[in-house]
């Protein structure tokens, strides 16, 4: 009896293995919605094109380009505009989520949620610090790369439009860090290709995005019920 | 002590155990897929479904995509007999250590 329960518990201890190591092969979270994407898209791109025109005329103005302080005090708002955005974007795709874990009988905060954050922190939490450190939109570049980052560090377990997605915004950002390179030295102030950009990036990438998840959606099915 | 009869004989082969932790980590998933990630043949595979289809533990949806296409999602009943069977074999490790 005594062996008996022994070897049902090394079975009971194998089966349970072999279900954790299946479920973490398995497991597809996706931790952008698509229709987050799209509305985050949209409110980038009204940011970026929309909202350019201020700075601009100071960029173009060099009348305007006196004082070190005014540089920052213009630089914060560009960066406010954007932190801005990105509340909203991230509201928007946090209530999605939450609708789609109650459709599913999930928890919000689910296992998958909480493997989808821990891998993202990382690179976002550099975004943060370099948005810190860098004045203006010299930060650019480094959201950029760092949202690539994030994105691409879901590869184990986010669907391959969401790795795909992140390619773009890895590559677009070394592009403009190259760019930037040359402005070592010089005041930087928001250009207003660097609004541009965070529109074509934040903005175009999502929607296109979006417009591939919806694409790939399956049209109505037959389902045989259970006998 | 322990009553191993608890636990779901319809979910404990091996195999279908495999079926029903992969359909519980997506919505759904394709015939193929199921094959790939299992390695299982086809025969071995479709009469495993059927069984788990018979307990009433797994839905099957055919479609036309670019080609006919099948796919298998656990129903309600499944879920539950799912969580349930867990359940049991974290008793049954429990009951071993005691």
């Amino acid at each position: 009896m005594q062996s008996e329960n022994m070897s049902m518990r090394s079975e009971a201890e194998e089966h349970l293995r072999v279900i954790r190591s299946l479920m973490e092969r398995a497991t597809i979270y996706r931790a952008i919605s698509a229709p987050a994407a799209l509305i985050a898209g949209l409110l980038a791109c009204v940011a970026g094109f929309g909202f350019a025109g201020e700075v601009n005329s100071l960029r173009s103005d060099p009348a305007s380009l006196v004082a070190a302080d005014e540089y920052y005090t213009r630089d914060f708002t560009f960066q406010l505009k954007w932190l801005a955005v990105l509340a909203a974007a991230s509201a928007v795709n946090f209530w999605f989520l939450a609708r789609d874990a109650r459709r599913r009988g999930d928890p919000f905060v689910s296992p998958a949620m909480r493997m989808a954050l821990k891998a993202m922190l990382p690179p976002l939490l550099c975004g943060a610090v370099f948005a810190w450190i860098r004045p203006g939109s010299a930060v650019v570049p480094f959201w950029l790369v760092f949202y690539g980052l994030a994105l691409l560090s879901t590869a184990h377990f986010a669907p391959p439009s969401l790795t795909r997605l992140g390619w773009p915004f890895l590559l677009t950002g070394f592009a403009v860090l190259l760019r930037h390179a040359y402005d070592f030295g010089v005041p930087i102030l928001a250009a207003p290709w660097d609004d541009y950009t965070m529109a074509a990036t934040f903005g175009i990438f999502h929607i296109i995005y979006a417009a591939c998840v919806w694409a790939k959606e399956k049209p109505a099915t037959e389902v045989v019920p259970a006998t | 002590m322990f009553d191993f009869e608890k636990l779901d004989k319809t979910i404990h082969e091996k195999g279908r155990l495999g079926i029903m932790t992969l359909l519980a980590t997506r919505p759904s998933w394709a015939f193929q897929d199921l094959k790939a990630e299992l390695k299982m043949s086809d025969g071995n595979l479709v009469s495993h479904l059927r069984t788990l289809h018979q307990a009433g533990y797994v839905a099957v949806t055919k479609e036309i995509l670019d080609r006919p296409q099948t796919s298998y999602s656990l129903t309600a009943r499944g879920k539950t007999s799912f969580q349930e069977y867990i359940l049991v074999l974290e008793q049954i490790i429990r009951a071993g250590k005691q």
